[in-house]
């Protein structure tokens, strides 16, 4: 090769290289990793006379690392990793989707991948944003532990409601795999909206729809209601639908700087045929069964720093009137430096009777510290 | 002929709303909307998103604000990253022509960080200290690019948003030569603020900000700094800490008793307090407390 030629590629490689490691520096994505630890103790599921707290226990609650950034003009996309514990426990993805957010008619946004569905106020939030540590008995009863975070597509649309109402309405199609979150065999009924298809291979494919409204109420205050639906297959063997409705509604006073209010709650109600036996000819007898479910809560910023607040649960079950539970919190909050640092501390009260065993009665209290590092963006009201 | 005579009216009708249709601008601050006010005069409507009284910094983002930007033409805001709150707006707005205008872009910025860069240092601004309005010459800029943003949505207005904008800087420029005159005699004075807020108000008037309430900026104060701080007031001799109008009182009350100083309530932008209903008379009433302070 000649030395002119040399010198060329050597040039272009350069300049190529520059340009390259330009725009990885200037492209790179926002970065945020929160860790939220947790030392608890709680005196169990015993008889008022045993009633002792348990030797305190410090947990790694979750570990979430959240890569987010703009993929082109048009749209953006959101990825958020998390663990559990400090063991072996696999690392999850708890959301990866896209939005496309502008250049489809009707300026209508599209998000397509695993993601919080937009069911009721609080499914979408990750626990980092609440101000509470557990959460409320109505959704972990009704939606799991995982909530409603399924593989989907969904579509939303700015309802035109003049200059004072914002309205919004998100429709949701989802892979269904939310709606397979009890195992029939565990006994355990509650904790999910249905049974696990252990058979396999039948697509349970949901729907989650909301509708809400944003409204300043005055200078300071605002109010945000939402009302929200959810159906799927709960029973897949004997192909048995559910239907889930929610309302929700937030109102936040915030006067100064230093100073807020938030009163939050959402009431689900549950609708669903439950397979109870077969007839003389085989055929599948089935029952109508409704049970429902909420929470509310307020929290109180009363100085820059610190916060105070309660929770009230009532909660039946998906699949069981008479399975009722029932809690009653209060937390306080200590944000030293801003949002990157928080100390969280929470005692809750949970009564739980199902019928035919006694009323289970459960103490616990719990200190949370969370950090968080890199430009995880503030949650909209 | 009825027929004609209705098409005619309804077509006439659709032109003029056309012709008198207004500019609509959304500003982040208050400040902003007083200078589109300003050069747009009735050819526009102004809205801002940031009242005087709140700290720009610290913004919920609200689906209200979304729905202003839906409708806007305009958004105007004070960029360098002081509103960091603002792209959550813009994409909930889901409006796709909405025009962004930065005002930064020509300002001579100060206190642009030359090390890395991380959170150990507080909030840092990567492009530089954002309360650059609080210049007065700095408007002067601000001003040719709100001009140029309203002439892009309606260049056949352009005469008459340029002729506003040159009788403000008129009388902008006389507003400036009297305040500077009337800051002449504290000009050299040192004072301590609560943030970083004021280095171009000081910057502009010869004044020197050698102290901040904060350990760092966006930091609340902590006992060891607030320890330090007395001390450098009383070996410096400051007598006066310039506190933001959304700032509590508590802490630097409590360093001034302990510096034989004084706290003067500064303000930022237009509306914070009571008589700084424009930037004009925000400007008069920062010259006022300054004066009083130093003194």
């Amino acid at each position: 090769m000649k030395p002119k030629q040399l010198g060329a590629i050597l040039l272009c490689y350069f300049l190529f290289g520059l340009s390259h490691s330009f725009a990885q520096t200037s492209l790179n994505p926002d970065i945020s990793v929160i860790p939220r630890f947790r030392v608890e103790t709680n005196d169990g599921a015993k008889l008022p006379a045993e009633r002792k707290f348990s030797r305190p226990e410090f947990t790694l609650e979750e570990f979430e690392l959240a890569v987010q950034a703009y993929l082109n003009p048009y749209a953006r996309a959101d990825i958020f990793l998390a663990k559990r514990g400090v063991g072996t426990e696999p690392i999850e993805i708890e959301e990866a989707y896209a939005t496309f957010l502008r250049g489809l008619p009707g300026n209508m946004n599209i998000r397509i991948g695993k993601y919080l569905a937009e069911y009721g106020k609080l499914n979408s939030l990750h626990p980092h944003a609440w101000p509470f540590l557990t959460k409320p008995l109505s959704l972990e009863r009704f939606l799991g532990e995982e909530g409603i975070n399924d593989l989907g597509l969904s579509v939303s649309f700015l309802i035109p409601t003049g200059d004072v109402l914002f309205t919004r309405f998100n429709i949701d199609v989802l892979a269904g795999n939310t709606t397979a979150a009890i195992d029939p065999h565990s006994g355990n009924l509650s904790g999910g909206p249905g049974y696990a298809d252990t058979l396999g291979g039948k697509p349970l494919y949901a729907n989650a729809a909301r509708l809400m409204t944003f409204f300043p109420v005055s200078e300071n205050s605002d109010i945000e209601i939402g009302l929200s639906g959810l159906t799927g297959i709960h029973d897949p063997y004997n192909n048995l639908r559910f239907y889930y409705g929610n309302f929700d509604f937030k109102f936040k006073w915030k006067p100064s700087s230093y100073t807020s209010l938030v009163l939050q709650g959402e009431a689900l109600l549950n609708t669903r045929n439950v397979a109870t036996g077969t007839n003389l000819r085989g055929n599948l007898i089935t029952q109508s069964l409704t049970s429902s479910g909420f929470y509310v809560y307020g929290d109180y910023q009363f100085q820059k720093i610190f916060t105070i607040g309660t929770r009230y649960d009532w909660s039946q079950s998906p699949y069981s009137k008479e399975d009722k539970a029932e809690a009653i919190a209060i937390f306080f909050g200590y944000y030293p430096v801003e949002e990157t640092t928080a100390f969280r501390l929470q005692y809750q009260h949970t009564r739980t009777n199902v019928p035919g065993t006694n009323v289970l009665a459960v103490n616990s209290i719990a200190l949370q510290f969370m950090f968080s590092m890199g430009p995880h963006k503030a949650h909209p009201f | 002929m009825k027929r004609t005579t209705f098409l005619f009216l309804i077509l006439s009708s659709c032109f003029l709303q056309l012709s008198f249709a207004k500019v609509k601008v959304v500003t982040s601050l208050s400040d902003l909307a007083d200078f589109t006010r300003v050069i747009g005069g009735d050819r526009v409507e102004v809205e801002n998103l940031v009242r005087g009284s709140q700290n720009p910094h610290y913004i919920e983002v609200k689906p209200s604000y979304m729905l202003k930007l839906k409708s806007a033409d305009i958004f105007i805001m004070i960029g360098m990253q002081l509103e960091l709150w603002s792209q959550q707006i813009i994409d909930g707005s889901r409006n796709p022509n909405l025009l962004i205008v930065d005002c930064s872009h020509s300002v001579k910025k100060l206190e642009v960080p030359t090390s890395k860069l991380d959170a150990s240092a507080g909030d840092i601004h990567p492009f530089g200290n954002p309360h650059y309005w609080l210049d007065p010459e700095n408007v002067k800029i601000i001003l040719q690019e709100i001009l140029e943003a309203l002439t892009k949505i309606s260049p056949a207005d352009h005469e008459y948003f340029k002729a506003n904008m040159d009788a403000y800087i008129k009388k902008l420029d006389v507003k400036i030569a009297e305040w500077n005159k009337l800051m002449q005699p504290v000009k050299g004075g040192k004072f301590v603020s609560y943030h970083t807020s004021f280095s171009y108000l000081a910057d502009h008037f010869g004044l020197s900000v050698v102290g901040y309430v904060e350990p760092k900026p966006g930091i609340p104060p902590t006992p060891s700094h607030t320890t330090e701080l007395i001390q450098q007031m009383r070996k410096t001799g400051v007598k006066m800490i310039g506190l933001e109008q959304y700032f509590e009182d508590n802490t630097p009350t409590q360093i001034a008793e302990a510096a034989n100083a004084k706290v003067v309530r500064l303000c930022t932008s237009a509306g914070g307090l009571d008589k700084t209903d424009d930037y004009i008379s925000l400007m008069d009433y920062n010259v006022r407390q300054l004066i009083a302070g130093l003194k």
